[in-house]
């Protein structure tokens, strides 16, 4: 028997059987305030090697004063959240209301109106920088060693800051004190395992997970015959994999005192080796060269995360627990990119391009929190924090062109130095209503300028029965980190860098209110408003180039200012087998800069109606179903209103930013889960997926063109059709 | 077998054929209106005297009417200190219509305002202050090899914030040319900086051809104090000792930098046209229409010999 004090933890029991192993767990707003009548024990005798029973987890998030907060078990990420029968945490998000996905298939979350890079993801309570492989195709979280995650998109508590919109919290599984557990799992694009178990019996434990991509295996025979194929000369070629490794140690030196150390690392390498035809013509020495052989385009692409921790938990007296972090985290990218003109090498000179680009950002943090109950309706939560932020860009490059040779290069460093003081205090009175009260206190320093920042936050939960409650929150943030990037894609050209003088930390304030329902018969229902404003947002300016500029980067964006408002709802119904889930967000999503237009506009992802509608049946205790159908207003896009000469890109007028809507979104995704479990308790799953099962085509990007009446239209590009998926998944 | 190979098909079509779709752009402006590129300029050898230059497109808008009617005629208005100094109502609206110029008083500090109106389009207007004199560089030049090195600086006016178009200009003489002798322009080589957005216009902030080549530069980094750049003409033919350079430096008013490097970030911003980064709005100090419209005030240094 286990337990752990304090709000958002829970007690749980564990009963190791050679069969079925149960878990049951209960949560309360506070542990005293646990009572048995709120558990609801269900027996679930189709389950396999591990079956959980648990306290109502909607009843669970009512009874908080937070609004805008949702909790995912891993159960969730099996129904529903599958790419390529790969369950994905950040697609799971991106299901629930108030969250914009932006482009298909980007791990991109546009919450409440805000911006990709405006989401604090904590892995293990350690920032994340880089959330996703393969352009977000796969998140960079791997569901095995997942336990849960707390989303937070309004009403945040005063413990989490340094960011505008939002805070996803993942918390991984300890390692198993008794008995060895694993997990392996092949798909289509990745493989993953998973290994647990003791070191010391009750004691010491241990976890490791390893997940890869395995595409490069079957790329390689795939160009080849490609290249054999092709008479011209052209060849293509290069790879492309990523990985990325959990691993953790949990020592319990008593059940109050635990230490744990815990790792990731995950990385992404694409590279590209071209041979094109040649773009050389014209004389040297007076005799006239037409380009014969072929230039050659290499590049190298590396990006990633590496985490550490070092996590202490000790109880210090009953009703006071503490817990202290010591973490690095880094974030790296590397771009390398050659263009060789091998006709002109022939002649004695070197024409060439080469360029790097380099970017690294990372923390060395220590954090500590208290956990204190000093009465039956108080619990409190004091913290503080430091941060130690480096940011390092660089670009160099050299361009030959058999004249002159010229080296160029540009870098930015910066040292940045965050602290942060929070208290809060949830309060609980007549046990109907609850109070968070919090207030965070930040303080940024760079050289030339220290911000100073006051962030109060306040949550209201009032219950009208036993199944109502009404709640409102006001919350303000501050981001001392922008993420410049000169695209919309999530590149690893992007880097990170740190406000400075000239360009001052982004702030959001937001109020959020709605009325929270457990209604008869399993049903519920959600509705929450909101209203938020947003300061300091930037926006990139100049001209077209992949690589933000370094030297000039403060001058290079443009500021402005954000608003979004709207109204979302959840309603569901779910019994022991069925499970049906509807999302709706109604919602307005505004910029203002004046730099470019001079009242407010829609933002690109301002859609207007979203609507997720899910369901998982279990068929039987080897067969479970799943759905969801996805559908979203279009993003939006700024096309020139005046073309004169169309073909000319330089005659092209734009005046209201993101004027035209795109088409609807929308897709279904199917899934079927099969199972056998063996009489020793060895457990197979089966996976079948199909995404965007009836083939719409959603437009990722988009050209403006001419018809012969001269009249506009537009030509978008859908890159994800209808996709198969399959999976094999052997738990041990 | 014959059935799997038309489910293979079958697939691979569908996959081929999802990646493409049209649909009408729908919310766009219906209509046209008058773009301005123009500007006035004096010069030293016409003391007393500004040019008017101007370009006007007629610019149709996406959603609307794309051909103009053959009898539409525009107005084009030019104001000196509020006084009405050219007027034209001749001018046919059409995509192109030509060079409209004008001569006109005017000096140094007069505020000059045109219009260009029409039935169907919204009046476009925009408003200058023709710059002080421009300071006159100082200029050495020399070859090396095949190149040309050119060594030139000028001092800036520290009450103003103005920028500089430089043009490069040489001429083939058997004696020294006369002053208001323009000659050619040359373009200049310069590599291709990560940090620019720009080919070639390397300590410049942006190139643009106006008839001739010009390189546009602000004074942030150097107000008030003496700017010094070097230079290179690449395979500079220099024809014996015949070849005559000089510079000429135009103070320009701010929007015109302002307004070329938009129009050059704008005409890159490949990943803008498709949605995939910000497009680029380009800045226009037209109101009611779109392009600019500046001042210019002319200098240059004398007639040196390339040797």
């Amino acid at each position: 028997m286990e337990g752990i004090f304090g709000y958002g933890a829970g007690l749980s029991l564990r009963i190791i059987g050679c069969v079925v192993a149960l878990t049951l767990s209960c949560v309360a707003s506070g542990a005293t305030s646990f009572s048995p009548d709120s558990l609801q024990v269900t027996e679930r005798r189709d389950s396999i090697a591990e079956a959980r029973i648990t306290a109502d987890k909607y009843g669970e998030e009512a009874s908080r004063s937070q609004t805008g907060h949702d909790r995912i078990d891993d159960v969730d990420f099996l129904y529903g959240n599958v790419v390529f029968s790969s369950p994905d945490l950040i697609k799971a998000i991106q299901n629930l209301p108030g969250v914009n996905s932006g482009t298909e298939l980007m791990s991109g979350l546009y919450v409440h109106g805000g911006e990709g890079s405006d989401n604090l993801f904590l892995l293990d309570g350690v920032p994340m920088y880089q959330i996703s492989h393969l352009g977000g195709l796969f998140s960079s979280f791997n569901t095995d060693v997942v336990d849960h995650l707390d989303f937070y998109k309004s009403g945040f508590p005063a413990r989490y800051g340094g960011r505008l919109s939002s805070v996803v919290d993942v918390t991984t599984e300890d390692g198993d004190f008794g008995k060895y557990h694993g997990t392996f799992m092949l798909g289509l694009i990745d493989g993953r395992i998973r290994f647990e178990g003791p070191i010391v019996r009750d004691r010491t434990s241990f976890s490791i997970a390893f997940r890869r991509s395995w595409m490069d295996a079957v790329l390689a025979p795939v160009i080849s015959l490609v290249n054999r194929q092709n008479q011209d000369g052209e060849t293509i070629g290069g790879t492309y994999a990523f990985y990325d490794m959990n691993a953790s140690v949990t020592h319990r030196f008593s059940k109050d005192n635990i230490l744990s150390l815990k790792f990731y690392h995950g990385s992404d390498h694409l590279r590209l080796d071209l041979d094109t035809p040649p773009s050389a013509s014209g004389s040297v020495d007076g005799q006239s060269v037409q380009g014969a052989q072929m230039d050659n385009i290499n590049t190298d692409i590396r990006w990633g995360n590496t985490l550490a921790s070092l996590n202490w938990s000790y109880r210090i007296r009953d009703n006071l627990r503490m817990k202290s972090v010591l973490y690095y985290t880094g974030s790296r990218a590397d771009v390398w990119y050659r263009w060789i003109d091998r006709e002109f090498r022939e002649y004695g000179y070197g024409v060439s391009v080469d360029e790097t680009n380099r970017s690294r950002t990372e923390d060395i943090a220590a954090n500590a929190d208290l956990f204190w109950q000093p009465h039956k309706i108080h619990n409190v939560r004091l913290g503080t924090s430091y941060q130690y932020h480096i940011y390092n860009v660089s670009r160099w490059g050299t361009a030959d062109n058999g004249i002159d040779y010229e080296e160029n290069s540009s870098s930015g460093h910066y040292d940045g130095h965050e602290f942060s003081l929070y208290a809060e205090d949830e309060m609980r009175f007549w046990d109907k209503v609850s109070l968070n009260l919090g207030l965070r206190y930040a303080m940024y320093g760079v050289s030339g300028k220290v911000w100073n920042r006051l962030e109060p936050r306040l949550s209201l939960s009032v219950g009208c029965s036993d199944n109502v409650d009404f709640k409102v929150s006001y919350t303000e943030m501050n981001q001392f980190a922008h993420l410049v990037s000169t695209t919309y894609l999530d590149i690893p050209t992007n880097c990170w860098l740190p406000s400075t003088p000239k360009v001052a930390p982004m702030h959001s304030r937001q109020v959020s209110g709605g009325i929270y329902c457990s209604l008869p018969h399993n049903f519920r229902l959600n509705v929450e408003g909101w209203y938020k404003t947003m300061d300091n947002l930037l926006e990139y300016s100049g001209a077209n180039a992949l690589f933000p500029p370094l030297d000039q980067w403060e001058t290079s964006f443009n500021r402005g200012h954000g608003r979004s408002y709207g109204v979302e709802t959840e309603f569901g119904w779910h019994s022991s087998r069925l499970s049906l889930t509807a999302y709706y967000t109604l919602s307005w999503s505004q910029r203002r800069f004046d730099d470019i237009w001079y009242d407010w506009y829609p933002h690109r992802y301002d859609n207007r109606h979203k609507l997720t509608l899910m369901g998982s049946w279990k068929v039987c205790r080897a067969v479970d179903l799943y759905a969801s159908w996805n559908y979203h207003s279009g993003n939006r896009m700024t096309v020139p209103t005046h073309i004169y000469n169309p073909g000319e890109v330089f005659d092209r007028i734009y005046t209201r930013p993101n004027n035209v809507r795109l088409p609807d979104y929308h897709r279904l995704d199917l899934g079927a889960n099969f199972r056998k479990v063996s009489k020793r308790g060895l457990e197979h799953v089966w996976n079948i997926g199909i995404y965007n099962a009836y083939c719409r085509k959603n437009v990722v990007f988009v050209a403006v063109e001419e018809r012969e009446d001269k009249s506009l239209y537009g030509t978008g590009r859908a890159i994800f059709p209808i996709i198969p998926s399959f999976s094999y998944t052997f738990k041990f | 077998m014959r059935k799997k190979h038309l489910i293979s098909v079958f697939l691979c079509c569908v996959a081929v054929s999802a990646c493409e779709v049209e649909f009408d752009l729908k919310g766009l402006e219906e209509d046209p209106l008058f773009m301005l590129d123009g500007y006035v300029r004096t010069d030293p050898f016409y003391p007393g005297s500004g040019n008017l230059s101007m370009y006007i497109y007629a610019v149709p808008s996406a959603a609307g009417e794309r051909e103009f009617s053959e009898e539409a005629r525009c107005t084009l208005r030019v104001y000196r200190n509020s006084e009405l100094v050219i007027e034209n109502d001749d001018i046919t609206v059409q995509s192109f219509y030509g060079l409209i110029p004008g001569d006109f008083t005017a000096g140094p500090g007069d505020e000059i305002v045109v219009t260009a109106g029409s039935e169907g389009f919204p009046t476009a207007s925009a408003r200058t202050v023709i710059p002080g004199e421009a300071p006159v560089p100082e200029v050495s030049c020399s070859m090396s090899g095949k190149n040309l090195n050119v060594r030139f600086s000028f001092v800036d006016d520290a009450g103003t914030e103005d920028a500089y178009a430089v043009c490069f200009r040489t001429i083939q003489n058997d004696d020294v040319p006369d002053d208001s002798q323009i000659g050619y322009s040359l373009d200049l080589a310069f590599g291709n900086s990560p940090e620019s957005s720009f080919l070639d216009v390397g300590p410049f902030d942006v190139s643009w051809m106006d008839g001739v080549r010009y390189y546009g530069i602000s004074d942030d980094t150097f107000n008030g104090q003496r700017k010094e750049l070097e230079v290179t003409v690449p395979s500079f033919s220099a024809n014996g000792e015949n070849a005559w350079f000089r510079v000429e430096l135009q103070r320009i008013s701010r929007e015109r930098l302002r307004y070329e490097i938009a129009c050059n970030d704008k005409g890159n911003n490949v990943l803008g046209f498709i949605g995939l980064s910000p497009v680029t709005f380009a800045y226009t100090n037209v109101s009611g229409g779109s392009g600019c419209f500046s001042g210019a005030s002319t200098s240059y240094s004398d007639w040196i010999r390339i040797q």
